[in-house]
């Protein structure tokens, strides 16, 4: 009891002098990140805070003249603008719509693969990364196509198939919810397989043993699924979902590309397509609208951070 | 909430506004402002296919042969850059020195302040389209030259419209085109979101679309004027064409030359597309539909009288952050002469120098062309008509109307938008 009553002073100095030296290496590795994060996310960043209050124009950084500060007059304007709340609800529900089909589509898709044989997979592998690759815009423009209303592939296949004329010029654009159906397929299309491709090797971590001692205690492919596959790949999937809840509230090549192209733009515009169209140059309320982006995706993605916090500490 | 955590956190805040924040491209000017230098690169940008190869190899020659160590860059946008992406590149120390702008668009971009004073060289450049020399003049002050300016006609091929039997009236012309609409012809081809080919029937009764009074505007759709030709056109919309109730006009050759349409107005220059050979790189019809290709200017509601058209067109402004700008007045010097304009003309463009009026070829698209323009009209003069263009809103209610919706209501929240833009 003396001996370790003694001891416990000049122990607890080193253990204090190790952490200090790990802090400063661990700081010095961070320094080169923080820097190019401060520089890439943090000015832009504090910037768009500034600008959101205040009634900066590209007339002010070509005259070099000041900008009004006018407080919360942008947020008034927006939030107050008669047709804001539709675009939030708009922007919100194809959030919702495409991330779920797309969490449920891609982890699917990862399950399948686990059952391929090893040429399959491979034919799987290489048409996923093909959709991958394909850049949005390229993969709206021929999905539009695709859909057109005057020589698209999808009226020609629903007139030869029914033998009528019926889908004789149908325009699929034209009804919002037709517009967001075709949006959904190519969303979902082009980001099943970053979410297939990452539950893939989130499955991969699965340890086998413990499927095995389930399929002996009697558990189905649903219960080993449900209960020993999915607890192991959760945190990979709480990361994906942050990303795609992001991602798709922030969804602006596929609604622009596809709004000129067909249907009316004010019933189809979410939140970054609306930012785009409040006219040239006006950075206060602009801003003001990309702050308000990130409220909500904060607000939204709150609970998964942490969630994904405590996972990290237990 | 530990290190950890803070980081963990501020990494996800960073990533959503790194989702947010759009990069600026940087950098990239070379020679410094003011002293035109020994050499450089003078870049110039121009909108679509309109203005011919011809003229673009003349600007670049006569350019470089007067500026010994100079090189002229030329790069074609297209009509949907002319906005946002403009704004960007304009105020970007990376900035283009001579772009082109559509004439209705010059106003908003004098107003941000990135266009240079012109005035200067205005007193070179000689007898200017006065009509688009006021689009690109704010306080007596000159910031877009004029550059050509456009109006549509009416083409049709005599393998489908009996020329001998042509509409003199507005009224007519939509009774010819029912009639000779089937199931796989449009009669009149009439997308929705085509609102330039809107306007004729507005203004043919009398309408506006939007009049000042004193410092507001007062939008005109819902006027007894705007609304008889509204209804009209709705007529158009539901028994003359099988256009997409949501389509633009901008590939329409290609329904003319499927042999789909009878009467097609179009902007003139569209003749170029429909007689261009069938293995062009962009297909057009020369074989046939294409081959004895007609137009006349649209009638309005008096006999042989033409209906008030859009005053398209172009102008040319020099950035205010270009790096030569000297040099980039003398582009638009070249851009504006007499040989330059001739080419133009020549090419079946009115021309902004009004000396290259004879230049323009003797045939009834640019006859016709040149008697629609005479009795053209624009939109606002105001910078804030740009907001209006970019946010749909005249296209939107259009596809409406097309869809069959009351012209009366849906001109009444239209008007609504409009002033709610243009007095905001």
């Amino acid at each position: 009891m003396y001996a370790t009553a003694s001891a416990a002073p000049a122990r607890e100095t080193r253990a204090k002098r190790r952490r200090r030296s790990q802090s400063i290496s661990a700081w010095a590795l961070l320094v080169p990140s923080i820097a190019l994060i401060t520089l890439m996310v943090g000015y832009p960043g504090i910037t768009m805070v500034w600008q959101s209050f205040t009634d900066y124009q590209v007339r002010n950084k070509i005259q070099g003249t000041p900008a009004n500060f006018v407080w919360f007059e942008n947020f008034a304007k927006i939030l107050t603008s008669s047709d804001f709340p539709a675009v939030l609800g708009r922007t919100i529900g194809i959030m919702v719509l495409t991330t779920t089909l797309i969490m449920i589509g891609g982890v699917l898709v990862a399950v399948l693969m686990t059952k391929l044989g090893r040429g399959m997979r491979l034919l799987v592998s290489v048409g996923l990364l093909l959709a991958w690759a394909i850049p949005p815009l390229t993969a709206t423009v021929v999905w539009g196509f695709i859909f057109d209303t005057e020589y698209g592939l999808v009226n020609w296949a629903l007139n030869t198939l029914t033998g009528s004329n019926d889908w004789h010029n149908h325009p699929w654009l034209l009804n919002p919810w037709t517009f967001v159906m075709v949006l959904t397929i190519i969303v979902v299309w082009g980001a099943i397989p970053f979410v297939a491709f990452t539950s893939y090797a989130g499955l991969g971590q699965v340890p086998k043993e413990a499927l095995e001692a389930a399929e002996i205690d009697g558990a189905g492919g649903w219960q080993r699924f449900w209960n020993v596959t999915f607890p192991a790949i959760r945190p990979v999937l709480g990361g994906v979902l942050i990303l795609q809840i992001i991602w798709n509230m922030k969804l602006f090549t596929q609604v622009y590309a596809l709004q000129s192209r067909g249907g009316i733009a004010a019933d189809t515009n979410v939140l970054p397509v609306y930012l785009f169209r409040q006219g040239i140059g006006e950075f206060g309320e602009t801003s003001a609208i990309g702050m308000l982006i990130v409220a909500i995706m904060l607000a939204i993605s709150w609970y998964n951070i942490r969630l994904l916090l405590k996972e990290d500490d237990s | 909430m530990n290190g950890k955590k803070l980081l963990a956190a501020t990494a996800t805040i960073a990533g959503a506004s790194l989702a947010l924040v759009g990069c600026s491209s940087g950098s990239g000017g070379s020679g410094s402002a003011g002293e035109p230098a020994e050499s450089g690169e003078l870049t110039v940008w121009l909108v679509g296919t309109d203005t011919p190869a011809e003229a673009r190899e003349l600007l670049a020659s006569t350019f470089e042969a007067q500026h010994e160590g100079w090189t002229l860059h030329l790069e074609e946008k297209t009509w949907a850059d002319v906005s946002e992406s403009y704004v960007a590149a304009l105020q970007s120390n990376d900035a283009p020195d001579v772009v082109e702008v559509g004439n209705t668009q010059a106003i908003g971009f004098i107003d941000q302040g990135l266009f240079a004073d012109l005035t200067d060289i205005r007193g070179d450049l000689g007898d200017l389209n006065p009509g688009l020399e006021e689009s690109g003049t704010v306080d007596g002050a000159l910031y877009a030259a004029p550059y050509y300016a456009g109006g549509r006609v009416v083409f049709y091929s005599p393998d489908n419209v009996d020329p001998d039997n042509l509409p003199a009236t507005l009224e007519e012309y939509v009774d010819q085109g029912i009639e000779y609409r089937t199931d796989s012809m449009s009669g009149i081809y009439a997308p929705g979101r085509d609102w330039y080919n809107m306007l004729p029937y507005i203004w043919s009764y009398g309408g506006e679309i939007a009049v000042q009074d004193g410092d507001t505007w007062d939008a005109q759709f819902s006027s007894p004027e705007s609304q008889e030709g509204l209804k009209l056109l709705q007529k158009v919309y539901q028994e003359a064409t099988n256009a997409p109730t949501d389509g633009d006009e901008a590939d329409a050759n290609v329904p003319f030359c499927a042999g789909e349409v009878a009467f097609l107005s179009a902007p003139a220059w569209m003749a170029g597309s429909i007689t261009a050979p069938e293995d062009a790189e962009v297909p057009g019809c020369a074989e046939s539909y294409g081959k004895d290709l007609r137009a006349f200017a649209l009638p309005s509601n008096t006999p042989g009288e033409p209906a008030p058209i859009f005053a398209g067109g172009s102008n040319i402004g020099v950035a205010a952050l270009s790096d030569s700008p000297e040099m980039a007045k003398d582009a638009v010097g070249i851009m504006l002469s007499k040989e330059y304009q001739d080419v133009m003309a020549a090419a079946g463009l009115t021309p902004a120098l009004l000396d290259s009026n004879e230049a323009l070829p003797d045939n009834d698209v640019a006859q016709s062309q040149a008697a629609a323009l005479a009795v053209s009209k624009s939109v606002p003069t105001t910078a804030k008509w740009q907001e209006v263009e970019s946010s749909l809103v005249i296209q939107d209610s259009l596809v409406r109307i097309a869809q069959g919706e009351d012209t009366a209501e849906v001109a009444e929240s239209l008007d609504a938008r409009i002033e709610e833009i243009l007095n905001g």
